[in-house]
């Protein structure tokens, strides 16, 4: 042990991981509890199982499996369910932008994977998120010619038009919505991903054709029915509101209306 | 291409229906508000209303109404049971260890995750309450009632209800589900103006709040009414009925 792991173990908490352990698809799973030492508060979440990880594999265990990527908050990688809550208790980060000075040293730490049937368990905490990908390739694009690089500047977006498209554009896709839904809905990603070519000039001529096609194949992946619980917006690591969902469904009720 | 039938089999389409039907509820319930508040009134009054809308678009508009309540009824309660039994566990087979709620900006609470258990509720009370005032005459005796002044003969429903409130089980039971009732509308008003589309970025927090208002009003509103017969009992038994203070 170097001098500043020493330094590191003596200054740094203890906590108690309860860990869901599942050794692959469709194998069965449970709860196990490991202890971490040496947990400094400036930490991150993922730094911590990092540790814990290197503590296992030290001991001949084998080492959790989780995701993760960028480990800066932007590339909706990281995922797990923190003591019930998707990415934790700190609201508008993603798991791994958690640092572990928000849990009491000593305390119980529970992590899940996100939860829903569209989502199946690959390995311990890595979960099968492809679902939301086949929305978008459902029609989360724009196909038609958009203009080159001069149009930008002569196709006028309004501001508020601009901000909304933004707001929706900050979607990275991390599912955090769906695994936070009483129902497994993932009305909030869909939407963000409708409403954010729906309010720019570009994304009007396939607006209806992607409204409904994007809802229907939400349907067929079996995500669930929202009930307006609007815990998918409380936990959104880039609070994305539910106000796009309110725009989805008056868009998908207009393209069936008036196809 | 999808039409606008096959649009309401959809989960968005689920969420048209079930705002739908429950708007039309709580237009309907604020309307029975109104008419009870007539029991103040005295037994004139509120007879004469009840005969009012038995003989409206002589006497079928009553019918084409009750169709159409029983009809959204029936919608909004099989989605429910479909939305918060059949697909949540179907969309979630395995559950959480460990349940929490995060922070902030989350409408999720005991009103939102009871829906359909405080839904059931009101279901069951309405069959006790259609079955205890509206078929009374069915099978109990309900005295006749003569218009002041005129010939007309009606039953007296006045009667029904006031006698009804003066048993504390049945007023104890009524607080009870009307204080449910209040939870149900709490996430529910403001929740089908979000089902129908109809809310945006800045109009979501003054309709929470307005959700509020008329939850509390509904609620109170309902359960003053027997509260104050069963107390007020001699006063609404009389001959003229409605409040002597």
């Amino acid at each position: 042990m170097s001098k500043e792991e020493t330094v590191a173990k003596k200054q740094g908490s203890r906590y108690t991981v309860r860990v869901w352990r599942q050794a692959g698809k469709d194998k069965p799973g449970q709860l196990v509890d490991y202890q971490v030492d040496g947990i400094i508060p400036n930490m991150s979440f993922l730094e911590m199982l990092d540790v814990l990880n290197e503590q296992l594999t030290k001991e001949g265990k084998e080492a959790i499996a989780f995701d993760s990527d960028c480990r800066e908050g932007i590339c909706g990688m990281c995922s797990l369910v923190i003591d019930g809550v998707a990415h934790g208790p700190h609201s508008g980060c993603t798991t791994c932008a958690v640092r572990m000075r928000d849990f009491p040293s000593g305390s119980t730490i529970t992590i899940e994977p996100f939860r829903a049937k569209a989502f199946p368990v690959i390995k311990d905490l890595v979960v099968d998120r492809s679902a939301l990908d086949k929305i978008i390739a459902a029609g989360g694009y724009v196909s038609v010619n958009a203009g080159a690089a001069p149009d930008a500047n002569s196709i006028l977006v309004g501001k508020e038009s601009a901000d909304r498209a933004m707001d929706a554009a900050a979607c990275i896709g991390c599912g955090a919505c769906v695994a936070a839904c009483p129902n497994a809905s993932a009305s909030l990603f869909t939407s963000a991903k409708i409403t954010q070519l729906a309010s720019l000039p570009q994304g009007q001529p396939e607006r209806k054709k992607r409204v409904k096609a994007m809802v229907e194949e939400m349907d067929r992946l079996g995500f669930g029915d929202c009930s307006n619980h609007g815990e998918c917006e409380a936990v959104c690591p880039k609070e994305i509101g539910i106000n796009h969902i309110a725009q989805m469904r008056r868009d998908y009720l207009m393209a069936t209306l008036a196809p | 291409m999808t039409t606008f039938t096959g649009a309401l089999r959809s989960s968005l389409g689920k969420k048209y229906l079930m705002g739908f039907t429950g708007l039309v509820w709580v237009g309907f319930a604020i309307g029975h508000l109104i008419g009870n508040f007539l029991l103040f009134a005295g037994r004139e009054a509120f007879n004469g209303y009840a005969y009012f809308l038995e003989h409206l678009g002589h006497g079928m508009l009553i019918y084409v109404a009750e169709a159409f309540l029983a009809l959204t009824i029936l919608i909004h309660v099989a989605n429910g049971i479909n939305v918060a039994v059949l697909d949540k566990s179907a969309a979630r087979p395995v559950g959480y260890q460990v349940k929490g709620n995060a922070r902030g900006r989350t409408q999720k609470g005991l009103a939102s995750q009871t829906m359909i258990w405080t839904g059931l509720t009101i279901l069951g009370f309405l069959v006790l309450h259609l079955v205890t005032f509206k078929f009374a005459y069915l099978w109990e005796q309900v005295p006749d009632y003569k218009f002041e002044g005129t010939n007309i003969m009606t039953r007296d429903l006045y009667s029904v209800v006031v006698r009804r409130f003066s048993e504390g089980w049945y007023v104890g039971l009524y607080t009870a589900v009307m204080l449910l009732f209040g939870m149900h509308l709490k996430h529910g008003v403001w929740s089908a103006f979000q089902s129908l589309g109809l809310l945006n970025k800045k109009t979501t927090a003054p309709m929470i709040s307005l959700a509020w208002v008329v939850s509390i009003v509904l609620s109170l509103g309902f359960l003053f009414l027997p509260v104050t017969v069963f107390v007020m009992n001699e006063s609404f038994a009389s001959p003229a009925g409605g409040l002597h203070l």
